[in-house]
């Protein structure tokens, strides 16, 4: 259930997510231009094996 | 904008992450937000997965798009990000671009090289076209712009179009059509990389106890 919601976000269809990985520069980015913030963190593994969130 | 970093990778990133959310005392596989740009005010608290603040849209992404375009609606007129998203690190980057199923994009040259070719691509990657369609890295080496296609584990890559800087648009867009999704078992992409040694270390311990004990019943130990 947690990565098909997760799906929802992170593989979503045209146009995708361009999401910043990097927290300092998502911040200042966000600073920047004033726009809200959505924040989701994810692992880029499961079970320690990479590839899937 | 959006914002997802990869838990249990940066300290201090990780630090941040368990003050907003740690109803368990440590840090969850994923957490989940809306605030303000200022980081001062809350519009969603955080919580574990977008589901909490928006009930049934796991089923039903609508709900959740609605809700967010209620919060959004004061903001319309901000100005557009101008920074391109970098993934610090192309180990890094093939494996989120796995996850995600999308391209790489490496930059490479000097760093005043990169930072042309950055200002380039932050411009185009914000149309249409191009919004989240891939992932940036950077790194030292002669100057070009290379688009990978990762494997299905992220560790591998193989370069699918390549450009300077300057002629980087075309580059992309022959990318996209080479491109090779996949679909993804979850249990056979887990059973199949733990059966052929493909392992993830995250740099930062993993304090989510029902993640470890999947991670221990898998590797054994």
């Amino acid at each position: 259930m947690f990565v098909s919601a997760l799906l929802l976000i992170a593989v979503a269809p045209r146009p995708g997510i361009q999401w910043y990985t990097d927290m300092g520069q998502g911040f200042q980015v966000a600073k920047e231009t004033g726009r809200p913030i959505l924040l989701l963190s994810a692992a880029p593994q499961c079970s320690e094996v990479p590839g899937d969130w | 904008m959006c914002i997802r970093p990869l838990t249990y990778e940066n300290k201090e990133e990780s630090d941040y992450l368990r003050k907003m959310f740690s109803p368990r005392g440590g840090l969850e596989n994923t957490v989940f937000a809306i605030m303000d740009s200022g980081r001062s005010k809350y519009f969603v608290q955080p919580n574990r997965m977008p589901y909490f603040a928006f009930p049934g849209c796991e089923n039903d992404p609508t709900i959740m798009a609605k809700g967010m375009d209620k919060i959004a609606k004061p903001y319309n007129n901000a100005p557009m990000p101008q920074q391109l998203p970098i993934v610090k690190g192309l180990r890094y980057a093939l494996n989120v671009a796995a996850c995600d199923r999308r391209p790489v994009v490496v930059i490479q040259g000097t760093e005043a090289e990169r930072k042309h070719a950055k200002e380039k691509l932050a411009t185009i990657s914000w149309q249409d076209e191009f919004i989240g369609q891939f992932v940036f890295t950077e790194q030292d080496g002669p100057a070009s712009v290379e688009i990978v296609q990762p494997d299905s584990y992220g560790v591998k890559g193989t370069v699918l179009a390549k450009a300077l800087s300057d002629q980087i648009e075309p580059a992309l867009k022959d990318a996209i059509t080479k491109f090779k999704t996949w679909a993804n078992d979850h249990r056979v992409h887990l059973s199949e990389g733990a059966k052929n040694g493909i392992r993830w270390r995250p740099a930062v311990p993993v304090e989510d106890k029902q993640a470890d004990l999947a991670t221990k019943r898998l590797w054994g130990g």
